[in-house]
């Protein structure tokens, strides 16, 4: 634990105070008015015994943060702080906690304020904070100042800890509109069967899970049955009958503004909802690309165990200016069907990219800028308290431990219940 | 709740603050006022809010209430001027009470309360300031605390405040903006002020309670070892309720109200001048004051008064030695101030170093008086000390010693000539034949009283002291019987026979005279109650009495016991008391609970007034300049002084004297200048410690040239977590990068702690951090390659 050193210093109140002391103290000691020493002594001595108290009442402290290493922007998430008390005899009292959240390499900077009540010496006390966390990226937690003032607020002691912790933000989850799924259905249409055909019909091992009535008695994993005492069944991954081709254009200029790369992280919550959307959906086999600013890329096949990294790709993604797009289109165009769909996300016009009129039209090109974007994808309304609240309280259950999976899931579902919904 | 609690403690220690002011001027409208300012202010304005005084509004309120109480400000005495401010205090805080509250008003009722606190202290409350002084530090403390409780929880939740501020954003039209983020919000699951409540439910009162302790005990040291520095004492309202009534006056028409006055007058304490060990006496003693010798015959209103003729006022005498047989008693006595300078005590009075010179004597009447050498203030209270052989073996003696000074030839016939001419030349039979005829008839009837003057006197008095008498303090039913025509002493004498202790006193002075031995009437006091607790008299005005004495020439003690005529070795006479009043012995006093409570209560007012409000003046050495201590404070803190004394050496007991002001210096050097040595070691030790820092951090050094060979440098403001941060992003980011990512997490942390915590690394370690360098050695040459 790093921490800097403890400091006590007298507050502004505790200024006034003195002064008020200082004041008597000089009547009662030069006119010798026997009942202003004793007041003045009244009023000394609380303040001399606060002023140690508040020395040591940090001290011996020690500080550990506990949240979960992954979490979706703009959802709220509980933060835990557990202070303890190594001391032997005297309990700490009202220690305010000033804990900073910052994003890294930029000027977001939030603050969780708590104040823990109390801590019995050799004992511990836990306090939470509910932290919302604007966009994606990777956070930092600290560095935390812990101070105390109590009882009486006449001087300050602080001691800053310097431990920093890391989370992960995943891009923001919205909802995708009716023409996104004409966009990806309408290409694949009658070409499912002769997909299906090519892996046979079981498909590759997946998983083992619980038999259930009507599934085959073929399926069932005997060995795994006979250790386990209940029938389990190999869950095999069908055979991707479609394929879906997204590209990510995360383009800005060389200075953006604000609005630019608010346009890219709009982009980039549309690809991370697309992704989380067509992983949902069984039966479709996702290639995604992501062209951001430097040569830095990433492909590769959508499936449930690969949506983490493709969900902290896009978190940490940073826009650029990318030049090759026209190439990224021909190279997926070839390597998927060439009647499956493929959608181009991009934080320019199609026209700003210059490309073969093949090209073109084998790219079904999406525009965030653009108001026809809002056809196909929009962000999540802003969330009401009391939704905050149950997923806070839901965080809160879950003990805090790292859960990227169920988190997609969770958007998932989510994603799933918005797009039936939406019209 | 903390606020609640806030309003009703600060709301409490204001009206105690309040109280102060109104005790010490005698004023309880103002306690009345501000005690129903303090609960309507609590209930109607800070719980139901159905009073709140608008901000304008009270501070014309204020300022008119200035106005009003400051026109007393031009008054003469420093008295009425403090009594101005603390009526401007109240009227202020009371406006203040009715505001709103706000961090701004309640340290405006703080500071305002302790002025009064101040003023108060000023003006003197006596013992009942200490227990509201008590209850306020209290209830301040508590404010306090409270205070700081809820301006921090106000605090953390203005900067939580700030924060959400930007969550506007999140509803704005633009979806880019929503999508590029607000603010980073977060909120406390529980809120500040109800964590602050929370805090009220736990053992807070038990903390507060060793606090309190401590710091009381904290606050006897400092009182009684602060030093004070002035030599312009303050004397707080002496003239306001100090002083208590005595008439050196015996008058029969009216009867002094102070007859039933329970105004504690002095406290006597007798010890034993040899040993210093209490004394005890038996008995009621008698306190002599003032010696009357003229009678106005006749007169309108007649009564007794002091002969201000031949009085010659000097120094108490002091003897060489007395005989090892005789009681020397000391009386150590604190007596209130009256209008008159009469001082009492048991006669006849010596003096010695401990006596104070304003204590003076006139030989002729044996009065004792208080005559200042100069113009200092009047005292609360006149501490001297006398000594006296007036009571032997725990009894006071009937015959006092008539004092001659000047021991030369003929000196003694002189003073008997002069005693003979005040005391015993003005009487008149014609005003009075009643008492001339029965006197005669009483000398006549009975033998034995042409031998013994002694005699003659008791027979006298024991005329006075039968059935036929009638005592009684009710003065109207006096004045019903009296007859106005005929002089007041010759119509109780020969009509009523109902009348207090003056008419007995001046019935058996005249008769005395009549039978030409000279007589005084004394006024002074007898009894008191006896302090158990405190080994002392207590003297109330109640206690005021009036008797004879009569003159016996040298060869008249013959008629009296060998105990009583120890001390007389004057040839100059001595007095004979006479007490003819009836009922005179009250007995003992009441034990009930009561007076054990009365007791205590008197006691611990008596330590108040003892090692509170006079400390000043003994510290500041008045004790043998004007004023003499009180025994009952001198003795227990001398003897406190002694003992401190002989289990200290004199370098530790010269150390103590000025502990307190070297102990408030050294806190506060030490606060000051705490941060300076250490710095400037600091600096030095940092320096010393720099490049063994510089060899434990090189691995750290050795990443900065890794990330340079891909054209990542630090920049300048760039903390190395950050740089940590922009090196992630530059890294190709996927699964398979996990373990980079943990090298490079480990290279940072280990710096941290090497560079900021000063933490050493063992072997182990530094192999570790050199594998994380290799790690990050090949993910730097993949990626670059990658990239080519």
């Amino acid at each position: 634990m790093i921490f800097g050193r403890q400091r006590t210093t007298i507050t502004r109140e505790g200024v006034y105070y003195a002064l008020v002391v200082l004041f008597i103290l000089g009547g009662a000691a030069l006119r010798q008015v026997d009942l202003l020493v004793v007041f003045a002594g009244l009023l000394v001595a609380p303040a001399i015994i606060h002023w140690r108290l508040v020395a040591l009442t940090l001290r011996q402290l020690g500080m550990k943060r506990k949240f979960r290493e992954i979490v979706p922007a703009g959802r709220p998430f509980m933060v835990s702080i557990e202070l303890t008390n190594n001391r032997d005899y005297l309990g700490t009292w009202a220690v305010s906690v000033e804990d900073t959240v910052m994003l890294s390499l930029d000027s977001h900077v939030g603050l969780g304020c708590l104040i823990v009540p109390y801590i019995r010496p050799g004992g511990a006390a836990v306090a939470q904070y509910q932290a919302t966390l604007p966009r994606r990226g990777q956070y930092t937690f600290g560095p935390m100042m812990v101070s105390t003032q109590f009882p009486l607020g006449l001087f300050r002691s602080w001691l800053r800890f310097y431990h920093s912790d890391r989370i992960l933000a995943l891009p923001r989850i919205g909802v995708l509109k009716k023409k996104w799924t004409e966009a990806i259905e309408t290409r694949s249409v009658g070409r499912q069967t002769a997909g299906g055909r090519r892996h046979g019909n079981e498909g590759d091992f997946f998983a083992l899970r619980e038999w259930r009535t009507g599934d085959s008695r073929r399926w069932i994993h005997w060995r795994s049955s006979a250790r386990l005492n209940y029938p389990v069944i190999r869950q095999l991954e069908q055979p991707q009958r479609r394929e879906v081709g997204v590209i990510v254009d995360l383009w800005s200029p060389d200075d953006p503004s604000d609005e630019d790369l608010g346009w890219v992280e709009l982009a980039v919550s549309f690809a991370a909802t697309a992704v989380v959307s067509l992983i949902a959906d069984e039966g479709h086999r996702v290639h995604v690309v992501v062209c951001a600013g430097e040569t830095k890329r990433w492909t590769g096949e959508v499936s449930n165990l690969a949506t983490e990294p493709i969900l902290r790709t896009l978190a940490l993604i940073e826009p650029g200016q990318t030049t090759d797009v026209a190439n990224r289109i021909v190279e997926l165009g070839d390597s998927i069907r060439g009647d499956s769909p493929l959608v181009v996300l991009s934080t320019r016009s199609k026209g700003a990219v210059p490309m073969s009129p093949a090209t073109a039209r084998r790219a079904h090109w999406v525009d965030v800028r653009s108001p026809a974007r809002e056809e196909y994808f929009v962000l999540n309304e802003p969330e009401t308290d009391e939704s905050n609240a149950s997923t806070a309280a839901r965080d809160a259950s879950s003990n805090g431990a790292a859960q990227p999976a169920n988190d997609a899931a969770g958007a998932t579902n989510e994603v799933q219940q918005k797009a039936k919904a939406a019209p | 709740m903390v606020e609640r609690r806030l309003q009703i403690s600060l709301i409490t220690a204001a009206t105690l603050a309040a109280w102060m002011l109104g005790f010490a001027q005698g004023d309880l409208i103002i306690v009345a006022a501000s005690l129903f300012a303090g609960v309507s202010s609590v209930m109607l304005t800070d719980i139901f809010k159905w009073l709140v005084l608008d901000r304008r509004v009270s501070y014309a309120a204020m300022i008119a209430a200035a106005v009003i109480s400051l026109n007393g400000f031009w008054q003469n005495t420093s008295e009425d001027q403090l009594a101005a401010i603390a009526n401007m205090l109240i009227f202020v805080q009371i406006a203040l009470m009715y505001q709103e509250k706000t961090l701004r008003v309640y340290s405006h009722l703080a500071v305002f309360s302790v002025l009064q606190v101040v003023v108060a202290a000023l003006l003197n409350v006596g013992q009942a300031f200490s227990l509201l002084l008590a209850s306020y530090v209290i209830a301040g403390s508590y404010a306090v605390m409270m205070y700081s409780m809820h301006r921090e929880s106000l605090r953390l939740e203005k900067l939580q405040q700030t924060q959400l501020t930007g969550r506007d954003e999140e509803n704005d039209d633009a979806e880019w903006r929503r999508a590029f983020g607000g603010v980073i919000q977060c909120r406390a699951q529980v809120g500040q002020r109800e964590a602050s409540a929370s805090i009220l439910n736990r053992n807070q009162l038990a903390q507060f309670g060793s606090m309190a302790c401590a710091a009381l005990a904290f606050a006897v040291f400092f009182f009684f070892f602060s030093p004070r520095l002035g030599r312009d004492r303050w004397v707080p309202g002496s003239g306001r309720a100090g002083k208590v009534g005595f008439n050196s006056k015996v008058s029969f028409r009216t009867l002094n109200r102070l007859a039933e006055s329970n105004d504690v007058v002095m406290r006597v304490t007798f010890r034993d001048a040899r040993t210093g060990e209490p004394y005890e006496v038996f008995g009621e003693p008698y306190f002599r004051g003032a010696a009357l010798a003229n009678y106005s015959f006749g007169s309108r209103d007649p009564s007794w008064t002091v002969s201000r003729q031949n009085a010659f006022w000097k120094r108490l005498p002091s003897r060489a030695s007395f005989s090892d047989s005789t009681d020397l008693v000391r009386q150590e006595i604190s007596l209130r101030p009256s209008s008159e300078d009469v001082l009492f005590g048991v006669a006849p009075f010596y003096g010695d170093s401990h006596s104070p010179p304003w204590v003076n004597v006139d030989s002729t009447s044996n009065m004792l008086k208080k005559i200042s050498l100069d113009a200092s203030p009047t005292p609360q209270v006149h501490r001297y000390s006398i000594l006296t052989t007036g009571i032997q073996a725990g009894a006071q003696s009937q015959i006092t010693r008539q004092f001659n000074r000047i021991q030369t030839q003929g000196s003694s016939d002189r003073l008997k000539k002069r005693i003979e001419d005040v005391f015993g030349k003005k009487w008149e039979p014609g005003v009075c034949p009643t008492i001339q005829r029965v006197s005669d008839q009483l000398i006549a009837n009975d033998p034995a009283t042409s031998t013994s003057r002694v005699y003659r006197c008791q027979v006298l008095m024991r005329y006075l002291l039968g059935r036929r008498f009638k005592y009684s303090l009710d003065t109207s039913h006096i004045r019903q019987l009296s007859d106005s025509s005929i002089d007041p002493v010759e119509d109780f004498f020969a009509n009523h026979k109902t009348g207090f202790c003056g008419h007995f006193a001046s019935a058996l002075a005249l008769m005395l005279r009549s039978q030409d031995i000279p007589a005084r009437v004394v006024v002074g006091y007898r009894g008191g109650e006896y302090n158990k607790m405190g080994g002392y008299y207590l003297i109330r005005s109640r206690d005021a009495h009036a008797w004879v004495e009569a003159y016996l020439r040298p060869e008249d003690v013959d008629g009296i016991s060998d105990r009583e005529s120890r001390d007389l070795d004057s040839d100059a006479g001595a007095w004979f008391r006479l007490d003819p009043t009836p009922g005179g012995d009250r007995g003992e006093f009441d034990k009930g609970a009561m007076a054990y409570v009365d007791q205590v209560l008197d006691y611990s007012r008596t330590l108040w007034s003892d090692y509170v409000m006079e400390v000043s003046r003994k510290s500041s050495g008045e004790d043998s300049a004007s004023f003499n201590s009180s025994p009952t404070a001198r003795q227990p803190q001398s003897r406190f002084r002694k003992w401190l004394q002989s289990v200290l050496p004199v370098w530790a007991w010269n150390l103590l004297g000025g502990l307190p002001i070297a102990a408030l210096l050294a806190i506060a050097c030490w606060a000051v200048f705490n941060n300076l040595p250490k710095r400037r070691w600091r600096r030095a030790a940092k320096r010393r410690r720099k490049k063994r820092r510089r060899s434990s951090i090189d691995f750290y050094n050795q990443l900065e040239a890794l990330a340079a060979k891909r054209e990542l440098s630090r920049r300048s403001h760039q903390t190395p977590r950050e740089f940590a941060d922009a090196i992630r992003v530059a890294l190709v980011a996927n699964e398979a990068d996990r373990p980079v990512f943990e090298a490079l997490d480990r290279v940072i942390n280990t710096f941290y702690e090497a560079r900021f915590g000063g933490r050493a690394l063992d072997n182990d370690e530094s192999k570790a951090i050199e594998q994380a360098l290799q790690c990050l050695d090949d993910a730097f040459a993949t990626t670059t390659a990658a990239t080519t």
